[in-house]
């Protein structure tokens, strides 16, 4: 912070005058990024100099020269030219399934994937930096010196993988980030303030390959996130691929090389552009012509904007919010131009969207606006963001199960704790596995984190405490601690995930979730019955080898042993039924010896004093 | 135990004006939030952290009415542990096991306008229910409240499995 101290002529007392910091807000977006300041009474788009508004998200890298971004790396020869890098962010060579036109490598470590390009392997981190370099420097050159912090804006969908990736981006260009904001929260607040809306107002971000959707209550200038989802495989490219696929099939021909494809994904995408107008535009792909109607677009698209409109279903739901109390129905992305979807949205929501603010810059002045705030700029009267997180976070517990701390949609900041036990006697060691996701098993979840509670005092199994906190400070950043309540012995983490874990992207998590719940809960149950049946064997052992000799004659404990044996060969098949059955038998089959054992404990007590002298002997 | 009630500023009681409710929430947060504290020393910003989280964790709880229920009674029936406690009756049971049953069965059969029925039918369950649990916790017989909350506890298992049907 920068302070003058200003003697006033005249006044005798020395006033300080604070300068105003200079925050922006950036939109690092999949094919344009965009930078925005807000000032004293409005808030702006920064154009470069040679009035551009919007920077294309493409850069140029050559041999021996230095990367080149925007329009003129459109137009650059003789390197490799990356486009669309936001959508490795975060993401291993496994994870990417669908075709790019440049090649890409493993890291080698597992990590992020990396693109060849002329001037060697780089990063998609590098590449969004690269980005956002360019659009600070814009910044700066307007702004008049060097920038106090950014907001930048990322999809409310992008996992803690992606948001990290983000963050080391601006890192690496050498920009400080106030916040991480999500899109469509950032739409929100650019029409809450412009417009003075007040109510419940639902945000409908369809872009080229991903949907968001969000829904807010604003309220004296408090803006609470209720609930947000979407799907990050879902967009107006799905449009241009469905038309494609149509005109091969009029055309009766297959497209397989991939210059041919872009060619004709080009002709689908000017034939979706012609009809926002027209009723019907002609068509022509090799010998073949024909003509595409209205109709025939409704049929091709209809089902992925239902399919929008269910996850909007599932925002209601999970907000407890009925259709009803919406007040106003805000479109974002540019592919809420085309009108089907418009459509359907003043149909299903039953009024008409807002898109009076440009769908490419309100979401960079959104988050312009909360830069504003967060760089101190605002006092008192200034907007109050309250968001949440997007997917559960919990740790895994026996048998694989993931068991939920901090639901999804939970509003942050948020600081939450459970108790958890240990399984074995004697136990000094447990294993915390941080995950994020909406599946009942860790399998189906991504792994942000894991590390040990080690120094646990020996105890029979079930009787230490270990408390496990969980806390989302409000930048969205987790921290877990474990501690042993008895002991106090503690343990802690920053979770900070290694990127490229992801098996399966974050929607399409949910996605599955809601599809396979019911497969979910029998899998759950066989893992439970698995790990009661380990849990009685594990008991029954420590007995055996406790009282085994003194209590039970050679048959009997033979007996027990093999129904022992039964039991643990079958916990680790699937037949839950079985598993259930056994242990049900091996129970029975225990209660005398549990008996005798008790008959045993009591004899000991009442001798009193007796019991500790022969505990002493031991 | 914390006061979930005192933490928002309204009233210990079963019943709450939602309005209320949201705007002390809002008002508290607006104050609170760690975004009002970002050129603040790191003690005050753990301390907004802490209070904007207990803020949060007390808005959630009482803006359910079934969650709000059962921290009335962590409250006010301090003893509850000693308490031993009342079984529900064999008619209730019986009626939650018809049900489960009906409810299995339309599942199997996606009967959607049964489920209807069904839905609205323990939709009023849980009404009659929850009136009960608010006369007995303006009287603080907390024995009877305890046994109506039970019941709640029931109903809302039921309502949620309804829901996730309908999905």
């Amino acid at each position: 912070m920068v302070l003058f101290s200003i003697a006033e002529p005249g006044q005798g007392r020395a006033q300080q005058v604070i300068r105003r910091k200079r925050a922006v807000g950036i939109d690092l977006g999949t094919t344009n990024s965009l930078v925005a300041v807000a000032k004293e009474d409005k808030v702006d788009v920064i154009a470069d100099v040679h009035g551009r508004r919007l920077l294309p998200s493409v850069v140029h890298y050559a041999v021996d020269s230095a990367p080149v971004v925007g329009d003129e790396a459109l137009n650059a020869t003789g390197g490799t030219t990356i486009s669309s890098s936001k959508r490795l962010m975060g993401r291993g060579l496994t994870d990417i399934q669908y075709q790019v036109p440049y090649t890409l490598k493993d890291s080698g470590d597992g990590g992020m994937v990396l693109i060849d390009t002329a001037a060697g392997a780089v990063s998609p981190v590098q590449v969004a930096a690269d980005i956002l370099k360019t659009l600070a420097q814009r910044a700066e050159t307007s702004l008049g010196g060097e920038l106090d912090g950014v907001v930048i804006t990322v999809p409310a969908y992008f996992d803690e993988a992606q948001r990290q990736a983000t963050r080391a981006a601006a890192r690496i260009a050498g920009v400080n980030v106030l916040r991480l904001l999500s899109e469509p929260t950032a739409a929100a607040v650019a029409y809450g303030l412009d417009k003075q809306l007040e109510g419940i107002l639902i945000i409908y971000d369809l872009g080229g390959g991903t949907f968001d959707v969000s829904l807010m209550r604003l309220h004296n200038g408090v803006f609470e996130v209720l609930a947000t989802g979407g799907n990050s495989a879902l967009g107006g490219d799905d449009f241009d691929r469905a038309i494609a696929d149509w005109i091969c099939r009029q055309a009766t021909v297959v497209v397989n090389a991939a210059v041919d494809y872009r060619r004709l994904l080009k002709l689908a995408r000017a034939a979706k552009h012609a009809l926002t107008t027209g009723e019907r535009t002609p068509l022509q792909w090799g010998t073949w012509s024909g003509e595409f109607s209205r109709t025939q677009l409704h049929e091709l698209i209809d089902g992925y904007i239902d399919a929008t409109l269910s996850a909007c279903r599932r925002v209601l739901r999970d907000a407890d919010i009925a259709l009803g109390d919406i007040t106003d129905v805000v479109l974002v992305g540019g592919s809420t131009r085309t009108p089907r979807v418009q459509d359907k949205v003043r149909t299903f929501f039953g009024r008409e969207p807002l898109c009076s603010i440009d769908p490419d810059e309100v979401v960079a002045l959104g988050a312009a606006l909360q830069a504003d705030v967060l760089a101190g700029n605002k006092y008192g009267d200034a907007a109050l963001l309250l968001d949440v997180i997007p997917l559960s976070l919990g740790i895994e517990t026996m048998g694989g199960l993931l068991e939920k701390i901090i639901p999804r949609n939970s509003t942050i900041p948020l600081v939450r704790a459970q108790e958890f036990t240990t399984f074995k006697d004697g136990q000094t060691v447990m294993s915390l596995h941080v995950y994020q996701g909406e599946r009942e098993l860790v399998s189906d979840c991504r792994s942000l984190a894991r590390f040990d509670l080690r120094g646990i005092p020996p105890m029979v199994a079930g009787a230490a405490r270990v408390r496990v906190t969980f806390q989302v400070d409000a930048d969205g950043l987790l921290e877990v601690q474990a501690e042993e309540v008895a002991s106090g012995v503690k343990s802690s983490i920053v979770v900070k995930p290694s990127f490229g874990l992801a098996e399966q992207d974050i929607a399409g998590m949910i996605q599955s979730y809601m599809h396979s719940a019911a497969a979910d809960k029998v899998r759950r149950s066989l893992r439970e019955k698995q790990v009661e049946a380990q849990r009685h064997l594990e008991a029954l052992r420590a007995a055996l080898a406790a009282d085994g000799d003194s209590l039970l004659d050679a048959a009997e404990r033979q007996d027990l042993q093999n129904a022992m044996q039964h039991l643990a060969a079958a916990a680790t098949g699937e037949d839950a039924a079985l598993i259930e059955r056994l242990t049900e038998q091996l129970n029975n089959q225990s209660r005398d010896f549990a008996a005798r054992r008790m008959d045993a404990g009591i004899k000991a007590a009442l001798a009193g004093q007796r019991l500790d002298a022969v505990g002493d002997n031991f | 135990m914390t006061d979930f009630f005192a933490a928002l500023g309204m009233p210990v009681a079963c019943e709450l004006d939602r309005h209320q409710l949201d705007a002390n929430y809002r008002q508290r947060q607006a104050e609170w939030h760690p975004d009002r504290y970002v050129s603040a020393s790191e003690a005050v910003k753990l301390q907004a952290l802490r209070h904007t989280s207990l803020l949060n964790d007390a808005y959630t709880t009482l803006k359910q009415p079934l969650r709000r229920a059962e921290h009335l009674l962590e409250l006010k029936d301090s003893d509850a542990a000693g308490h031993s406690s009342r079984k529900l009756e064999p008619a209730f049971l019986l009626q939650q096991l018809e049900q489960r049953e009906q409810l299995e069965h339309l599942a199997r059969h996606r009967d959607a306008a049964a489920l209807d029925v069904l839905r609205q039918l323990v939709d009023t369950q849980w009404l009659a229910q929850w009136s009960e649990f608010a006369t007995e916790a303006a009287r603080q017989d907390w024995c009877n409240a305890r046994l109506a909350l039970q019941k709640l506890q029931f109903l809302h298992k039921l309502q949620e499995e309804i829901r996730h049907l309908e999905e």
